[in-house]
């Protein structure tokens, strides 16, 4: 079956396409678009997909939206007027928006993809997300968890994965309606704590390592946890689903005080009573998220009696509770999606239909390269027709030698090899990298390099064979975790005192164990880089400067590192050094 | 870099009289649900919202004939 | 053309002395300009990669070298400008770039054409702007080397089209430089238009929320069974395309 998974309209919009149980290609649209969580109709990454698979719309068997958008409409007017009359302007948006576009969109992806309506089927959107994890995964039985904001009017499911008959089966056993949503209270205080939610939720997380978990109490009363796992919100504190700008109410304010302005200055570690309130919310609200979760998971447990857990949906991008899951949850195997947020449900949507409804073979995930990839000569000729000075390596070895020795000595370059990367996070194809060994260095990408809030951590990519020098892998578990930065991993002794750029101030950091199945290329650095310094470690953080989604083709590259302070670029075995050019 | 197959030039693309009996068929398919969820005292509030979706159409329409539209008014 | 040039320089002479008033308004001015230099290097260097064409794929990639320097430049001196700590937020916020895909959607022709125009509007405003700030420390020069650069952008854009048009596609070009006028007129016109759109509608909608709602939200409070909570079991339907058919 060649099935082409769709997901659109909410955020970050992706395109998937799976030909027999072959994971061909899948990439988000703001890497096309260049607009960041561009959440409109996929339309490039559709052209791309197709391209990858060497396609055209009339082959595809099926066209899979990851979710049923009229259910999605009945949960919006409904909730619309339980909040009457309180939610003028959301109504007026929504309706703006549904009436005018959003509840035709089977038309109108019919005509801006030109597939036919009787190709185009529509998922759910927790059982998309739930597909996109267990039938991903190593598992044959499996609880399945997926936890987000809100899908149709489900924020949180449980499913039991099985195999019956060597069919793989999914099975719901439990959801929680809207909007009782462990992930819109974490977006609303992502609001409170002045970041943009959807894409603040990092600094949250990166924030709370400089504060205590103070206000327990208070957010006790902010939602109440059932023994069975369940989540009640308490709506005095939230106008998220009547409001449409503001997702917290004045109680809440008076509860943890007042709200921080967005933009206002952040510098940690800080004198200032206000900013350490500010650590001291987001480390209870991670605190809170974390032990909800873990009730959450003995739930599903009970519902399942299985041995290993597949999670997904936007919470499940939360590192440092996924972390807390594997190691003081009931499972003994933990299995991320890597785009745990809705991207990857265009994935789910498309091996749903492909490997439940058509019992095509399940895949195996073991790489994330699932996006375009350039063809060096492709790339020579650009860099020579622009007249850009490089130097070609053909020896890997030695472009490894080359680019150790000028990290070694305190530069920072990016490193760009093979297809891009699926998910929110860079893993050695679209990087940049560097000494991890200083502090300096890491002050000096968040400064210059990427422009952003100093108090944010880097995370580690490590050599597979090293990792138990400077990590502690946990009860064995997070190996599946380990390739995909899906869970952070406390610090040894050894590299709290060495890596001071990667470990974050509460001693742990979200690490990449490169394994071989990663790019050889970024494992031969790795290994050059140890050779030079002893330590086969390097920082690493996404091709892109701030609010920029990350880099997909040579000239964005290119692009980064002119507007930026990066002292090298490599293009696959080119490499192209600043005071040079 | 890459060469593109416009995803297009293998279908011909809906007309327009065969979009808008699709959208006909979303609206049943929407009227269906709200009626199997006993809902069905929504349908009418929905019937009065598209009617000022067509009009907020209209406005829509305007626009290109603004900015002297509030002379209208 | 010329017109629109000359009304440029007005416009600007009108209005900088307010725009311009202070150094913090200065500063996030210059972020501003940061900002767009920075998006029309992104589009330069999407030009410079699809295009085929050696020599084209030259010029616009020092365009595109060109307008990133800028940005650097603009964003140091609106740095200098403003006070770091209240405008280091707000100024990151504005400098992440944004391309606007024109070489994909315009075509070769049509985006010279753009590139053309945009780039004698940009001359202008910064010319007038250097004349403004006269005997101003350091911006006068900025907008002196600046313009410098932009003088080379106007002048390789209308040679290229002038060679197109030698060439014989006269036509196209010609149409070309008229499309994109009118389009440019078009969308300004529309962005007007567009924000007194946005306020009828608005209108439209807070009578019917206020007249038809309220019948709806009534009935509703009645059936209403409360809203559920607590964990809810639900059976999937048997998934088969059938079913999945549906959006419901
Ligand atoms: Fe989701
Ligand atoms: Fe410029
Ligand atoms: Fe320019």
């Amino acid at each position: 079956m060649k099935i082409l998974g769709i997901s659109a309209f909410f955020h970050d919009a992706a395109a998937a396409i799976v030909v027999d149980g072959v994971i061909v290609a899948a990439a988000q649209e703001e890497r096309f678009s260049r607009i960041k969580q561009d959440a409109s109709l996929p339309v490039q990454a559709v052209r791309y997909c197709l391209d990858e698979a060497e396609l055209s719309m009339a082959e595809i068997d099926y066209v899979v939206f990851y979710e049923k958008p009229l259910r999605k409409f009945e949960r919006i007017l409904v909730s619309q007027l339980r909040a009457f009359p309180r939610g003028l302007r959301q109504f007026g948006r929504a309706m703006r928006t549904w009436l005018g576009s959003r509840l035709w969109l089977k038309s109108d992806i019919c005509k801006e993809l030109g597939c036919s309506s009787q190709q185009l089927l529509f998922s759910e959107h927790h059982l998309s997300h739930a597909a996109s994890a267990y039938l991903c995964s190593p598992f044959q039985d499996a609880a399945i968890v997926t936890i987000d904001g809100v899908g149709e009017s489900a924020t949180t499911s449980v499913f039991h994965g099985f195999a019956e008959e060597g069919c793989p089966k999914i099975d719901l056993k439990l959801e929680l309606p809207y909007p009782h949503s462990i992930g819109l209270l974490y977006s609303s205080l992502t609001a409170y704590l002045g970041f943009r939610v959807n894409e603040g939720e990092y600094k949250v997380m990166g924030l709370s390592s400089y504060g205590q978990p103070k206000y327990l109490e208070e957010f006790a009363s902010l939602a109440s946890v059932g023994d069975d796992g369940s989540l009640e919100i308490n709506p005095r504190y939230f106008s998220y689903h009547y409001h449409a700008t503001k997702s917290f109410t004045p109680a809440l304010e008076a509860l943890l005080g007042p709200s921080r302005i967005p933009g206002s200055p952040l510098e940690y570690p800080s004198g200032d009573i206000d900013m350490q309130r500010y650590a001291d919310v987001a480390a209870s609200l991670q605190t809170f998220t974390e032990e909800y979760l873990l009730v959450l998971m003995g739930e599903a447990k009970r519902q399942t009696q299985s041995n290993s857990l597949c999670l997904a949906g936007g919470v499940a991008l939360n590192s440092v509770a996924n972390r807390r899951i594997c190691e003081e949850g009931p499972f003994e195997h933990v299995f991320v999606q890597p785009a745990a947020g809705d991207a990857g449900g265009a994935l789910g949507a498309a091996l749903y239909a492909s490997c439940v409804l058509h019992n095509d073979p399940r895949p195996r995930l073991s790489s994330v390269a699932l996006g375009q990839s350039f063809a060096p000569a492709s790339i020579e000729k650009f860099l020579d027709d622009c007249g850009v000075k490089y130097t070609k390596y053909s020896d890997d070895e030695e472009l490894a030698d080359e680019v150790a020795q000028r990290m070694s000595v305190g530069q920072v370059g990016g490193w760009f090899q093979g297809r891009f990367e699926w998910g929110p996070r860079a893993l050695g194809n679209r990087s940049i990298l560097a000494d991890p060994r200083y502090a300096s260095t890491r002050d000096r990408v968040n400064r210059a390099i990427k422009f952003r809030e100093k108090f944010r951590p880097f995370a580690p990519m490590v050599l597979s064979e090293d990792t138990h020098l400077w990590f502690d892998l946990g009860r064995n578990r997070d190996r599946l975790l380990a390739p995909f930065m899906c869970s952070v991993m406390p610090a040894t002794a050894a590299a709290k005192e060495k890596l001071s750029a990667v470990v974050h101030v509460d001693g742990t950091a979200r690490v990449q164990v490169v394994g071989r199945s990663s790019n050889p290329r970024t494992r031969r650095l790795l290994q050059a880089f140890k050779k030079k310094t002893g330590v086969g470690v390097l920082l690493n953080t996404s091709m892109n400067l701030k609010d920029e989604p990350i880099c997909a083709s040579p000239a964005e590259a290119y692009g980064a590192f002119v507007r930026s302070d990066m002292d090298f670029l490599t293009l696959e075995n080119c490499l192209i050094v600043k005071d040079q050019i | 870099m890459t060469t593109k197959v416009p995803v297009r030039s293998v279908f011909t693309p809906a007309s327009w009289g065969q979009r808008m009996a699709e959208r006909g068929r979303t609206a049943g398919e929407l009227a269906g649900l709200l009626i199997r969820n006993g809902r069905w005292w929504l349908l009418p509030m929905l019937i009065i919202m598209s009617l000022t979706a067509v009009l907020l159409g209209v406005v829509h329409v305007i626009e290109y004939a603004a900015p002297f539209v509030y002379t209208v008014f | 053309m010329l017109a629109d040039q000359s009304l440029t320089r007005s416009l600007v002479r009108l209005v900088a002395p307010i725009v311009w008033r202070s150094d913090r308004k200065m500063a996030s001015k210059l972020a501003g300009f940061a900002a767009t230099e920075a998006g029309s290097a992104l589009d330069m260097l999407k030009a410079a990669e699809l295009c085929d064409d050696k020599k084209l794929r030259r010029l616009f990639f020092r365009h595109a070298m060109d307008e990133a320097r800028h940005a650097k430049m603009f964003r140091a001196h609106s740095r200098l400008l403003g006070k770091e700590s209240d405008l280091q937020e707000s100024e990151y916020m504005r400098s992440s770039a944004t391309r606007q895909n024109l070489y994909q959607e315009l075509g070769l022709v049509r985006f010279l054409a753009f590139v053309y125009q945009a780039e004698k509007r940009g001359e202008a405003h910064f010319d007038s702007l250097r004349r403004h700030f006269a005997g101003h420390p350091s911006l006068e020069k900025l907008f002196e080397e600046i313009g410098k650069d932009e003088r080379f952008h106007v002048a390789y854009s209308k040679s290229l089209l002038k060679r197109l048009q030698d060439s014989g596609r006269e036509k196209e070009v010609k149409q070309a430089k008229r499309s994109i006028a009118v389009q440019t007129a078009w969308a300004s016109w529309r962005r007007a238009g567009k924000r007194i759109g946005n306020v009828l509608s608005w209108c439209v909608l807070a009578i019917t929320y206020v007249v038809v709602v309220p019948v709806f939200a009534l009935v509703q409070r009645i059936t209403d069974r409360g809203a559920a909570h607590g964990w809810q079991r639900r059976r999937l339907p048997e998934g088969s395309v059938s079913e999945m058919r549906r959006q419901s």
